[in-house]
């Protein structure tokens, strides 16, 4: 968890100092669409703040656009259909849109699709890959005990 | 409901208190905690910020230094292509001078003159016109008021010049200075020098006198400038005496020359 943590705060400066993409965003939804934990939502509601101050926007929106995406990812993610991981560009996809609309109806700023939400849409298979790996091999869970 | 639903009063809590928290930021209530997070958060994104502009300025330079070489080498291509336009420009105007001065000393309307390249230059000088050009065997290519030799030889797009200084070359001439003039036959010498020959004791020639074609010859208008008297040969024990001239140009610096075809 401190390693995604601190992987979310690096996300968080890079997509508001220099890459404008929503990497936050895509790392919590690859990271609940994997597993359902309550420590998702802490880091949507944190990682939210976080952003918000860091891009001078009304702070508090960014978490309630971020947990719902969360909350619905792990609603989602208990479906049939998660089981493919491609899954998750779609869902992603639709996520990052409703971000940048309700962003943008609220920030009284001009919204068009761009090629932006795209590639973030497909960066997020990437990246599902990654944390998957990451959460299956180098995390050690509670509930996994070795009979002697 | 909890199952449908996973962490719902968490999700709820935290919702309320996003919504608490916009409340209180919209009321200007977070000011004094956002200026104190700022001081953490500015110098990060600033040295980000600074860093990321430090590695795009050194991919600009190796993207920029790729493409000045690309333009480097286009430009010497272009350089190249402007030098050779230049120098053909350059040749034209020497020759179109060429031509507006020839009209000074052998006037068009009564010499029918055709203007020829040097393209060639061996023990004959070769020039780019022809037979079909209407030159001939034995007419004589002068340049300005100098006489410079005559075809030899000739084909329908090029023509040999046997020039004044060839062994073969015989021309009458004679000198004209202060002192009086002298009459003579012109030999052509291996090498650059001319020896002017038969000149009869009693005419008086003397260094730098001035030598000219005699005319006798047919081809040949009299008065065109065969060289300059550089030395006197004069032995008492012979029947003539003996000058030797030299050609007052260099053939190979001229661009144009003229063949009297008429």
């Amino acid at each position: 968890m401190k390693t995604l943590i601190i992987i979310l705060i690096i996300a968080a400066f890079l997509q508001t100092t220099i890459l404008p993409l929503d990497l936050v965003l895509i790392i919590l939804i690859c990271r609940s669409y994997i597993r359902t934990e309550k420590g998702n939502l802490y880091l949507a509601f944190f990682m939210g703040l976080l952003i918000s101050h860091l891009n001078l926007t009304p702070i508090g929106i960014q978490s309630i656009l971020y947990m719902i995406s969360i909350q619905i990812t792990q609603i989602l993610s208990k479906s049939r259909l998660a089981g493919n991981s491609f899954m998750i560009i779609p869902l992603s996809l639709t996520f990052l849109l409703l971000n940048e609309v309700i962003n943008g109806l609220i920030l009284h700023q001009t919204f068009q699709i761009s090629i932006k939400v795209l590639i973030e849409s497909i960066l997020s298979l990437p990246i599902l890959y990654i944390l998957k790996l990451w959460e299956e091999r180098f995390i050690v869970r509670k509930d996994i005990k070795l009979k002697i | 409901m909890s199952k449908a639903f996973p962490y719902l009063q968490t999700f709820l809590i935290l919702i309320f208190s996003s919504v608490v928290i916009f409340m209180l930021d919209s009321f200007n209530l977070l000011s004094l905690p956002k200026s104190a997070a700022f001081y953490i958060t500015n110098p990060i994104s600033f040295g980000l910020y600074k860093t990321s502009n430090n590695i795009q300025k050194q991919f600009y330079f190796v993207f920029q230094a790729r493409f000045a070489s690309q333009e480097n080498k286009a430009l010497k291509e272009q350089i190249g292509k402007l030098l050779s336009e230049n120098a053909t420009l350059r040749k034209r105007l020497s020759e179109s001078e060429s031509l507006i001065n020839q009209q000074n000393y052998l006037d068009f309307r009564t010499y029918n003159l055709v203007a020829a390249r040097p393209i060639g230059m061996d023990r004959y000088l070769k020039i780019d016109k022809g037979k079909s050009n209407g030159v001939k065997i034995g007419q004589a290519v002068v340049f300005n008021d100098n006489y410079i030799g005559k075809i030899i030889q000739t084909t329908d797009g090029a023509s040999f010049v046997q020039l004044l200084a060839d062994p073969d070359s015989k021309v009458a001439a004679f000198s004209q200075g202060l002192q009086g003039k002298a009459k003579g036959v012109l030999l052509g010498q291996f090498g650059s020098d001319l020896l002017m020959d038969k000149i009869l004791h009693e005419e008086k020639i003397n260094v730098d006198d001035l030598v000219y074609s005699e005319g006798t010859e047919g081809y040949l208008p009299r008065g065109l400038i065969l060289g300059r008297v550089s030395e006197v040969l004069n032995r008492e024990n012979e029947v003539f005496k003996q000058a030797k001239v030299q050609q007052t140009f260099d053939i190979k610096d001229l661009e144009l020359v003229f063949v009297i075809v008429e």
